[in-house]
């Protein structure tokens, strides 16, 4: 057998592990992707083989907290990709207005900086307040951060610099406080947003949602999942409600492609039918 | 007198009385009246510029409280309210209604206005058109309604603002004024109300003077008497229009006559001047005041204050300063008294006593306590005398040969004390050096006072040998003390430094030397430590040796002694100066050959044996000491380096690691960044694939999809010779059959019995209708198929009503039936059309009435269609020229709800029909098709149990070509379409939108705007309007004002939907106000939507509110699981149930389908208020809880529930959208007793809740 052959085979008795243990199936996870991740997690571990992760995942409850950390890709940025949240601003939070009580959900949402992106958004066009966001990752740990908004202050310049390429109404310097070396964000934007616990693979739905954003997620699962999850966004959104997805993903051959019309094609912004 | 003068003069006490009474009591007088003068002037000074100062507060607060009115009310001015009531004016105008009666205002508005006017505490607002109408007031008064340019009002001050304001187009403020028709005095602030650079009316507040009161009558920071008027000038009196502090009633009552000469600040102010000064006031009190003129006002303010008060405190001063006066007086007669007996009496009395003492009277003394001047006086007095009896007694007692006496010296310079006792000590001396000597005592100097003092002398030569003598014994002893003292200093120490520091300063003590240096050896050289009495500047650090006489010590290791030193050598440093000390010793301090260091030691003092001996035993010890100090200091400083070097490399490994971690963490950075990179890549990647594979799946579809066309074509030809066919093989037999058969039943050879020929005929008419059947059939599918060809001639009607008669006859006769063919005289005697098939549809309507009539007529008329009455389903056909057939009968009618499916294909009224009437069914249906083939439509007019009028309406026109046989190939797609574009015409039509209240312009906007997307609107005013509407017709959508006037919009949409209707419309509400968090959360349960007015230009809001409707048009009410069993409600009905769940939407739909159980359910909207509802509602029986809530979440709430003893029991249904198990643990872990994911299936919740509840 070849060396290669072997590794899928203890990558899949070791999946298989994680998801009896924990309940966490990465089975439907981007094969080449959680390979290099796993591989990865060797390399820290100062292990060789993939079979030798067994016996921390049977009886090292810690180190599941370290497997998911390297298994969720926490690339995020205030106002990432700023042309997006600048479609969102003026075309899309106009059309929440008709809404009485605006629910979102901000699916994957990892140490939450998008999260606060749109909610500074919503703020600026007093919406903020009629709005239930609820930010969810399957990462307890990025959420802590999440929660907290807490951010290192070395990238507040690039902050500063997306909130204006969006368009931003006030001063970024608002909805933040200074303290030792971290920007934290005020309380008035957290009091709308529930940040909570949910595995896209497994759970479901939970309300009904007239927007929904789920950016650079379903890119990481194979094209099963990727059904599975947009199904699971679909039957959340509202009739004419919005789904906003990652710069590389699209509803192109997917499964509930003919249940969405396009509304932004660049900005990846769908509406239900 | 001469003698008076005298006494004085030669009494010191009456000379000081008289002096100090001089210098005190004058200059206060002065001073005193000085600032007397001076704190008056100052007193009035600040008075002053305090009450100017309070004077320019006072009218600036007066000022920007007008200031604050204007403000406020140019935005009562810019508000809806304002526009619309202006708006509505100018719309009753335009019909000629201008009655103050009119509704100006809804009552939310009259509310706000009521508010506001109690709020700002105005009196009156008024709402005046361009010209000058007042067509709205508050008050209502008696100017309401009258107009303010032509007006019986118009010389008002009202009138005055109003005519300004509208000039100039700015706010204006009219002064204090008497107002006739409110009977008081007024202020107006008059803004005119400009819309599109357009003057559209004018708005007029009148204030109350309450405010202006409260301003005026604030006596802060005024003393006890101070006032502030508020006055203007009316003819020729100054009338006060504020009441004042010391004249309650002063407003409009008190008046000052201009002129008079009290209140002569009040009229000044009046008049229009500033001021201060000192006047007499209306009270005829003395004053002072400052004042100012208002302008805006129009009238004049005055603060004063009392006189008795300004200058209260200076009068007080005045008092004080007699008293004080007084007090000095005595106070200076007691001081002189004093004097008088502790200076004056004591001098008098030794005065007296010194006269004795030049008498030689020494007993007498002076007895005075005092310790000043005058006491020591006295005292010395008698201590002279003392002395003079004391050196009289000494005197005596030497006389008597007692040397054991003395004189006390009563002081250094006491000479004749100082003799005497000197006498006394040489002989004293004497006698104990003397004494000494015999004792052996050698170490006493004895000087001989001068060559004459034999006895001296000798004394000294004695003296001198004994010395001599002892002296060698004593350099032993110091020569042992010296070396152990080093010892003593050298002991413990480790710093060399110190070491030689102190060694040398006890060398320089013992040996008598002045200068010293320390040197120790290292690398071969010699280095200096330290030394006494050393420029340290100036000595030379390092030494080689060999080098100078400590060089040269250290190399030969020997002390070297040099008597007569080079200059410069050393130097001593002193502050009396430098110099050289003229002998050096160098010691070099070794042990055995080794040499550790050296010492020099310079001195003035001759180099005794002793000191070399010393030293020489010093060279040994201070050799071992200063080996062993070296040696240790340099492992110490070896260890100081090593240390210092192991921490240095500490920090810098620290500071590798977090440069290495920073690193590591920016590789991980680009590591993730990469993986998200690659990861889309791959998706691009997989994405291309997919898409060449659908491309090519795309192309072999459209292959085959040509194929499959080709097989269609092939197929329907097929099916076309199928149905030839089957024309041709059915009909055949069966035309031999029903031929043969009829033979038979003629019997012709009369062989045949009566029964035979009874069933021949059954056979017969069976045979025929099944004919009929394959006909009609071939005649369904060939119009279905767009096969039918027409073949279409010139027809006489005529023609057709003798053909249908002739056909009918029979059975008309054999049914009893009233059968007649009317022709109308007008119409046309000839059309062109295929006279067979639209024999064929005439045929069908006429075999259906004789069908269903059994007794009664029978009739066919012919006419010219009225086209404007005729309801056409074919719009087209309004255009056109159309004859009509309407077959009526009298029979037994088709049901309402059966009309729409007659023409349906098979269909019959009711099953039980066929049975009783026979027909295949198909006949209605051909003729649907057949009619629309020649170009016209059937309409059908019924009433059970009356009779059927078919009408058939055939297109004449000439403008069509039918003179050809045309063969119509219909396509099936292109009816189906044609049919959807017609139900959603209909739909239209059937569904308008309804508009319900607003103000007009509102309705007028929005009706535009639907109009212009071809909606069909209708417009109610008022909620209970719409509500009628809307329970009697079907409204695809309801737009509504949130604050309707009879209703507000939610409790609306409540109502309606109460109803229960079988469509509820979709509701959209427009508001111009911001909603309440309340309100939103009612409308969201009932899925309205919102339109804002203000925010978003309210077209593009209409539109996407709209987009809603369109796509779910009508919301179904319900779809509810029906459940049958009886029992199930009855464990249910009446149950409490608490439902929690932030979604209200999600909370209203269970919450309703829960009610239809009989749960009487409770809502709460995150855990804190459900655990509120709790303590409100005690016996819940069960509640249902949403775990991903805002505020507190399910965890929590439970766990906060399960603490409480009533609800410890309680059945907790958690709902959870997450699925895995060990969420749900967490959930029971909190106290939950069974979860249910979501969505919510309800049938399982109602199990759920069935089974706790039952357990219970």
């Amino acid at each position: 057998m070849k060396p290669n052959e072997i590794e899928d085979i203890e990558l899949d008795i070791f999946l298989n592990a994680v998801n009896k243990c924990y309940g966490y199936d990465f089975h439907d996870y981007a094969r080449s992707s959680i390979k290099r991740r796993v591989k990865h997690l060797l390399n820290l571990s100062n292990l060789n083989f993939i079979s030798e992760l067994l016996p921390k995942i049977f009886y090292d409850e810690q180190f599941l907290n370290i497997f998911l950390k390297e298994m969720s890709i926490s690339v995020t940025n205030m106002f990432r990709d700023p042309w997006v949240f600048k479609t969102i601003k003026n075309q899309i939070i106009p059309k929440l207005k008709v809404f009485p009580r605006i629910n979102i959900w901000h699916a994957g949402c990892a140490t939450g900086e998008e999260v606060y992106s749109l909610a500074i958004l919503l703020m600026e066009q007093g919406l903020l307040k009629y709005s239930q966001i609820y930010a969810t990752d399957f990462n307890n740990n990025s959420l802590e951060i999440a929660k907290e908004g807490k951010y290192l202050i070395d990238n507040l310049d690039k902050y500063i610099k997306n909130y204006q390429e969006v368009g931003g109404e006030n001063s970024f310097y608002d909805y933040f406080y200074i303290k030792d070396g971290y920007i934290i964000f005020n309380d008035l934007l957290k009091k709308n947003i529930v940040f909570t616990n949910h595995n896209l693979v497994e759970d479901n739905v939970f309300g009904e949602m007239n927007l929904v954003v789920c950016r650079n997620v379903l890119i990481y699962f194979k094209k099963n999942l990727q059904n599975k999850v947009l199904k699971l966004f679909e039957k959340s959104l509202s009739s004419r409600g919005f789904l906003i997805l990652g710069d590389k993903e699209s509803l192109k051959f997917s499964t509930v492609e003919e249940n969405f019309e396009e509304s932004f094609g660049k900005e990846k912004i769908y509406r239900k039918k | 007198m001469k003698k008076l003068t005298n006494y004085i003069r030669s009494k010191i006490s009456i000379k000081s009385l008289i002096l100090l009474l001089f210098i005190s009591i004058v200059p206060m007088i002065t001073i005193s009246f000085i600032s007397y003068h001076l704190s008056v002037l100052a007193k009035e000074k600040s008075k002053k510029s305090e009450l100017i100062a309070l004077t320019k507060l006072r009218s600036n607060l007066l000022e920007s409280y007008l200031k604050d009115r204007i403000d406020n009310i140019s935005f009562l001015s810019k508000s809806s309210i304002v526009l619309k009531a202006i708006k509505k004016n100018s719309f009753y105008e335009k019909k000629g209604l201008n009655s103050i009666k009119n509704n100006y205002l809804n009552r939310e508005d009259k509310h706000y206005l009521n508010y506001f006017l109690k709020k700002y505490n105005y009196y009156d607002l008024f709402f005046i058109t361009t010209k000058g109408r007042i067509f709205f007031s508050m008050k209502e008064e008696k100017d309401l309604g009258t107009n303010l340019i032509k007006g019986s009002y118009k010389q008002s001050k009202l009138a005055k603002v109003y005519n300004k304001s509208v000039k100039h187009l700015m706010p204006i403020v009219s002064g204090l004024e008497y107002y006739e028709p409110s009977k008081r005095y007024s202020l107006f602030i008059s803004i005119p109300i400009i819309k599109n650079k357009k003057l559209i009316g004018v708005l007029i507040a009148q204030l109350s003077l309450d405010d202006i009161n409260k301003l005026v009558n604030n006596n802060i920071g005024l003393g006890k008497t101070g006032e502030i008027i508020l006055a203007k000038e009316i003819e020729d009196h100054v009338v006060f229009i504020t009441p004042v502090r010391h004249d309650r009633f002063a407003a409009f009552k008190r008046k000052i006559k201009i002129g008079s000469l009290k209140g002569i600040p009040i009229q000044k102010a009046a008049l229009g001047n500033d001021g201060f000064g000192k006047f007499v006031d209306y009270r005829n009190k003395e004053i002072l005041a400052a004042w100012k003129y208002l302008p805006n006002y129009k009238c004049g303010i005055v603060l004063k204050i009392d006189i008795k008060e300004a200058f209260s405190e200076i009068l007080y001063f005045q008092k004080i300063m007699i008293v004080i006066m007084i007090l000095t007086f005595f106070f200076v007669l007691i001081i002189v008294f004093y004097f008088k007996y502790t200076f004056v009496d004591p001098i008098v009395r030794i005065t007296d006593i010194s006269k004795n003492i030049s008498k030689g009277i020494l007993t007498e003394r002076i007895y005075i306590k005092s310790k000043d001047e005058i006491g020591i006086l006295a005292n010395t007095f008698n201590k002279m005398m003392n002395y003079l009896l004391d050196f009289a007694n000494v005197s005596r007692k030497l006389s008597l040969g007692d040397t054991n006496v003395e004189i006390k010296a009563q002081s250094d310079n006491d000479l004749l004390a100082n003799t005497t006792n000197e006498m006394i000590y040489r002989l004293n001396d004497l006698i104990e050096q003397s004494d000494k000597i015999s004792k052996g005592n050698y170490e006493i100097f004895f000087r001989p006072r001068s060559e004459k003092d034999k006895l001296g002398i000798s004394i000294q030569k004695m003296t001198q040998t004994l010395k001599q003598i002892t002296l060698a014994n004593d350099e032993q002893t110091w020569l042992a003390e010296g070396e152990s003292k080093i010892n003593d200093i050298t002991r413990g120490e480790t710093n060399i430094k110190k070491m030689a520091k102190l060694i040398c300063s006890f060398l320089a003590k013992y040996l008598d030397s002045q200068i010293l240096t320390f040197y120790v050896i290292e690398k071969g050289k010699l280095y200096f430590v330290g030394g006494y009495a050393v420029d340290e500047e100036k000595i030379k650090d390092t030494i080689e040796f060999g080098e100078g006489f400590v060089g040269q010590a250290a190399l030969q290791k020997e002390i070297i002694v040099v008597n007569n030193v080079p200059n410069n050598y050393l130097q001593v440093n002193s502050s009396i100066g430098n110099s050289n000390p003229n002998k050096i010793v160098s010691v070099p301090l070794c042990i055995g050959d080794v040499v550790y260091g050296a010492i020099e030691i310079g001195l003035f003092s001759e180099v005794t044996k002793n000191k070399i001996e010393l030293l020489e035993i010093l060279k040994e010890n201070l050799g071992i000491t200063v080996s062993s100090i070296v040696s240790q200091s340099r492992t110490k400083d070896l260890l100081e380096k090593t240390q210092k070097q192991s921490e240095e490399l500490q920090t810098q490994q620290e500071e590798l690691r977090v440069s290495n971690e920073s690193l590591k963490e920016k590789t991980e950075y680009l590591q993730t960044s990469e993986e998200e990179l690659r990861v889309s890549n791959e998706e691009l990647e997989e994405k291309t694939k997919v898409l060449q594979d659908q491309k090519k799946e795309i192309e072999y579809s459209k292959a085959q999809l040509e194929v499959k066309s080709k097989d269609l074509a092939t197929a329907s030809s097929y099916k076309s010779q199928f149905l030839a066919n089957m024309s041709h093989e059915l009909r055949t037999p069966l035309n031999s059959f029903l031929l043969l058969s009829k033979n038979l039943s003629s019997n012709k050879k009369g062989n045949l019995l009566p029964e035979q020929i009874e069933d021949l005929n059954v056979i017969y008419q069976g045979g025929n209708e099944l004919l009929h059947l394959i006909n009609d059939i071939m005649d369904l599918s060939k119009v279905e198929a767009g096969m039918l060809s027409l073949h279409i001639e010139e027809i006489y009607l005529n023609d057709v009503s003798k053909n249908l008669s002739n056909l009918f006859r029979l059975l008309v006769e054999e049914k009893g039936l009233d059968f007649t063919i009317e022709i109308e005289k007008d119409v046309v005697e000839k059309i062109k059309t295929d006279s067979q098939r639209l024999e064929q549809i005439l045929k069908n309507f006429l075999s259906n009435s004789f069908k269903f009539t059994e007794k009664g007529f029978v009739q066919l008329k012919i006419f010219n269609v009225n086209n404007l009455s005729t309801p056409f389903l074919d719009e087209s056909l309004k255009d056109r020229k159309c004859i009509g057939f309407a077959v009526k009968d009298s029979g037994i009618g088709i049901a309402k709800e059966k009309q729409e499916n007659i023409f349906e294909a098979f269909e019959q009224q009711d099953g039980s029909i066929s049975r009783k009437y026979g027909g295949t069914g198909l006949g209605l249906t051909i003729s649907r098709e057949l009619a629309k083939i020649l170009g016209g439509e059937i309409h059908l007019s019924s009433e059970e149990g009356k009779g059927t009028t078919f009408t058939f309406f055939l297109d004449v026109d000439e403008n069509i070509k039918k003179n050809e046989v045309i063969d119509v190939l219909v396509d099936q797609s292109k009816i189906n379409v044609e049919k959807s574009i017609k139900n959603t015409k209909k739909n239209k039509e059937d569904n308008p939108i309804l508009i319900v209240g607003g103000d007009e312009d509102d309705q007028k906007d929005i009706n535009q705007i639907l109009v212009k997307k071809e909606m069909s609107v209708e417009n109610v005013l008022t909620g209970a309007e719409a509500f009628s509407k809307i329970v009697s017709k079907k409204y695809s959508c309801v737009v509504l004002d949130v604050d309707l006037s009879d209703i507000s919009a939610i409790d609306f949409v409540k109502k309606v939907n109460n109803e229960k209707l079988i469509d509820n419309p979709q509701f959209i509400v427009y508001s111009t106000r911001e909603l309440t968090l309340i309100e939103r959360d009612e409308l969201d349960k009932y899925l309205v939507k919102l339109v804002l007015k203000d925010e978003e230009p309210l077209e593009t809001m209409l539109e996407e509110a709209l987009t809603f409707m369109k796509n779910n048009k009508l919301i179904k009410n319900d779809e509810k699981i029906i459940y049958n069993f009886h029992d199930e409600i009855k464990i249910l009905k009446n149950r409490k149930i608490l439902l929690v769940d932030d979604d209200m939407r999600n909370t209203f739909a269970l919450s309703k389908s829960l009610q239809d159980f009989g749960i009487i359910v409770f809502e709460a909207d995150n855990g804190k208020s459900a655990i509120d509802k709790l303590k409100e509602i005690d016996d819940i029986e069960l509640i249902i809880m949403d775990i991903m809530m805002p505020v507190m979440d399910g965890y929590e709430a439970i766990r906060k529930i399960r603490k409480d003893s009533n609800y410890k029991e309680v059945p907790i249904i958690a709902l959870t959208a997450k699925a895995m198990l060990e969420d749900r643990k967490k959930s029971i872990d909190a106290g939950a007793t069974d979860y249910l994911t979501k969505p919510v299936d309800l049938e399982k919740l109602i199990a759920m809740i069935k089974i706790w509840l039952f357990k219970k």
